[in-house]
């Protein structure tokens, strides 16, 4: 089996699974659509996107698919636990897919892509460790994997998954909007990684919630400090986002204060 | 797919397998630690969680009133917390308004209540269409909601999650706690489901 197998099958597979589902976001326009938008577009903000069918529900869904996926799950656990990047970085690491590969790629897939990512800008390994690795492993798969047996990894893994990591700050400053204040989703056209979803960009809402604050992941994003601000649950109109939106159906997004500015 | 000589692999599990053997190499993961999350997520942290959380509110309307004030905090008092419940809030159905949640920039989903979240939760389909046309999605579940319900999407696009504290079935009277906790769906915690009647 070669490296060249491997990659024409990966390709067949995207191409089968492209074809299937993303019929409307269709490179050429996905293109013309980022050079004249005026909001963030970017592969993942899909809420009120066009073109998609049914909801495919699978009854008595496993909780994993395949056995790699929960590694996955605990790779990225543990490498953002040993402060390799962070989660907003992770986050990243998929919004800056291409939008044909965002789409054909499946979701644990995303997530090995950004996990792999993130490593490598870590410094983890390089891209010629692992591709080196891959053939090995693809000649051998049932070979035994490296001997580390610390007990240190797992004894943390399960502090974090029991009992988490907030990423809520106390803050000196009160919040500036209150419930019920009007406000507007500000613009954030050629931004990289936002919150913001482009449905709320520019759009007018109403507070419905002060939550605490939260760590700004604009920031965070680019190592420049956590910079916690209030996050604020507001409430837009269907019908105020999009024109054949329900009548009588609100959506409630959570922003951070720089998203917002009075409306 | 690829054909080896004693099972097939796709091409994401062999470059899966390599990543962790890299991490392991390199010190970031352990076999130990992979069983691990792979059970936890498996057997431990699933929606039985919420339904414990959901049929105690309903049997108990002090912990209701605590549990829509801050529901990670009265969850602890039930021993659930972990990672991904670190800042979640409860949503209540009424008579006149019923809430859906969803994450339309990815899949962000309270963790430490529900489990994982399912396929459909994650896909593209789902993402796009419930923010704009909930009560058409909702009908594809089997949900027909009332014209003068109000439909409430909760897009979880920060660090709070959201779950639905769902409608207590009339025909529950005089159940307890457990049996409670027996008529509460995943989905009706979700938003895209009721929990089931004891009378049907």
């Amino acid at each position: 089996m070669t490296n060249e197998r491997l990659i024409s099958a990966m390709v067949e597979l995207s191409l089968a699974k492209a074809e299937a589902g993303c019929a409307s976001l269709r490179l050429a326009n996905w293109r013309r659509m980022r050079e004249t938008a005026t909001v963030t577009v970017r592969p993942h903000d899909l809420g009120g996107r066009k073109g998609f069918g049914r909801i495919e529900i699978e009854a008595d869904e496993p909780v994993y698919h395949d056995d790699w996926e929960g590694g996955v799950i605990a790779g990225i656990l543990a490498t953002i636990m040993a402060g390799l990047y962070n989660v907003y970085q992770f986050r990243a690491g998929i919004d800056d897919l291409e939008p044909l590969s965002y789409m054909s790629m499946g979701y644990y897939s995303r997530w090995l892509h950004t996990l792999e990512v993130n490593c490598v800008t870590a410094g983890v390994f390089t891209d010629d460790e692992l591709e080196s690795r891959l053939a090995q492993i693809a000649e051998r798969p049932e070979a035994p994997l490296p001997p580390n047996a610390d007990p240190r990894i797992a004894k943390e893994l399960r502090t974090l998954v029991g009992h988490g990591a907030s990423n809520a700050r106390a803050v000196p400053t009160s919040p500036v909007f209150e419930v019920g204040s009007g406000v507007r989703g500000r613009t954030l056209p050629g931004a990289r990684h936002v919150r913001i979803p482009g449905y709320a960009q520019g759009a007018t809402g109403t507070v419905d919630v002060v939550h605490g604050a939260f760590v700004f992941p604009d920031t965070n994003l680019r190592g420049e400090g956590e910079n916690p601000e209030y996050v604020y649950a507001v409430r837009f109109g269907a019908r105020d986002l999009w024109p054949d939106g329900d009548e009588h159906a609100s959506v409630l997004v959570d922003l951070w204060e720089s998203y917002l500015e009075p409306a | 797919m690829t054909e080896t000589s004693q099972q097939t692999f796709s091409y994401a599990a062999l470059r899966a397998r390599a990543i962790e053997s890299l991490l392991i190499e390199k010190g970031y993961l352990t076999e130990e630690a992979v069983d691990y999350v792979v059970s936890a997520y498996e057997k431990d942290i699933g929606p039985l969680r919420g339904a414990r959380l959901v049929a105690r509110a309903w049997a108990d309307p002090a912990f209701r009133a605590r549990l829509l004030a801050n529901a990670s905090e009265a969850a602890r008092e039930l021993g659930i917390e972990g990672f991904v419940g670190e800042n979640v809030m409860a949503v209540e159905n009424t008579d006149d308004v019923h809430n859906v949640v969803a994450c339309t920039l990815c899949s962000c989903y309270p963790w430490a209540i529900l489990g994982l979240p399912p396929s459909w939760y994650k896909s593209p389909a789902y993402r796009a269409r419930i923010v704009r046309e909930p009560r058409a999605v909702l009908s594809e579940f089997g949900l027909e909601l009332g014209d003068g319900v109000e439909v409430r999407v909760w897009d979880s696009s920060s660090d709070m999650r959201y779950f639905v504290l769902p409608k207590r079935p009339a025909s529950s009277e005089g159940l307890g706690e457990e049996e409670l906790a027996g008529l509460v769906t995943r989905d009706s915690m979700i938003g895209t489901g009721l929990p089931s009647d004891p009378a049907s």
